[in-house]
């Protein structure tokens, strides 16, 4: 299922447990959402980026068994986006299932 | 082949190559160190469901998908080599100096001739001279300071300081026509010169680590 426009919103939602480096991220979006939200994780780190530009999360370097990888950690201000992300798609959401199950 | 036909990506290498195409060598090798992190553990998770090692390299690239697609947002987010030069230009003349020192000459030089004109208590004269000691000295000197320090804002001082430039040369125009009359084509003229400014100040709100995507030449220097 195609849904660039939300990923951002599931990447700050995965973060919100704690920091996580992005092949993690990508995982635990696809197992959660048991393959129905499939994407192609190239384009999973220019979101990231882009997220990091707003401030809404920050990175930092770590290194593991020998391998560099980039971690990422939600922001008090990515804290605060992600609530309002999620009370309009709850919103959205609600309106769409009110009209499809009046049909 | 057509230089239209898309490139195929046979490998992490060349994927990569298409992803990055461009982009300056800091972001570049950000990109690359993440990617290459995720494709080693998706390998080694396609390695240990049973498949074989040409198999998993493969799945694996697969799952990356479209490196075009990949490039194209990529350019969104970092700078690219071209524009990494023209910010480092841009924020080298901000720290200097000699450009500090140029737009502090610059507003002395108004100074004088209005005393020598005696037109110290004209209105209209006390307004421009507002506006240029603001441009000339003030938003300069806040500059200068925040780009020692390498403040996180760069793009929003790249812009006031285009703005600044061109209310200097507003300003210098006035006074060099004696301060009688606008001339409103040169004005607008010279407002092209405010559309790199403005350029440079959208494209840094998309980049998150401007100052690590411009390898600054004293910086490089002291690195070596």
């Amino acid at each position: 299922m195609n849904f660039k426009g939300g990923l951002p919103t599931l990447i700050l939602h995965n973060l919100r447990q704690g920091p996580n480096h992005g092949y993690q991220i990508a995982q635990e979006i696809k197992q959660k959402s048991k393959g129905v939200l499939d994407f192609k994780e190239g384009t999973l780190y220019p979101a990231l980026h882009g997220l990091e530009a707003k401030g809404l999360i920050t990175s930092y370097t770590l290194t593991e068994n020998g391998r560099t990888r980039c971690c990422y950690k939600l922001t008090d201000k990515g804290k605060k986006a992600l609530a309002k992300q999620m009370e309009e798609w709850n919103r959205f959401s609600g309106a769409i299932s009110v009209i499809l199950q009046e049909a | 082949m057509s230089i239209f036909q898309k490139q195929k990506a046979h490998d992490l290498r060349a994927w990569l190559r298409i992803a990055t195409m461009g982009l300056a060598a800091p972001a570049k090798e950000r990109i690359r160190l993440e990617v290459e992190a995720h494709h080693a553990e998706a390998v080694a998770a396609h390695l240990h469901e049973g498949l074989s090692e040409p198999d998993a390299h493969s799945a694996a690239l697969t799952e990356l998908g479209d490196p075009d697609e990949a490039a194209n947002c990529f350019r969104k987010q970092h700078l690219t080599a071209r524009e990494a030069e023209q910010v480092e230009g841009a924020f080298r003349r901000l720290g200097s100096r000699l450009w500090l020192l140029s737009n502090y000459l610059l507003f002395c030089t108004g100074l004088s001739l209005n005393f020598n004109r005696g037109w110290l208590y004209r209105r209209s004269v006390l307004v421009f001279l507002a506006a240029w000691f603001i441009a000339a000295v003030i938003i300069p000197t806040f500059n200068f300071i925040k780009m020692r320090r390498k403040s996180k804002n760069s793009g929003f001082f790249v812009l006031t300081q285009g703005i600044a430039t061109w209310v200097n040369c507003v300003c210098l125009m006035y006074f060099i026509e004696s301060g009688r009359h606008f001339n409103f084509w040169p004005f607008l003229s010279i407002s092209i010169f405010l559309i790199p400014a403005l350029r440079i100040c959208l494209k840094l709100r998309h980049v998150a680590n401007v100052w690590d995507e411009i390898p600054l030449r004293n910086d490089a220097r002291k690195l070596e």
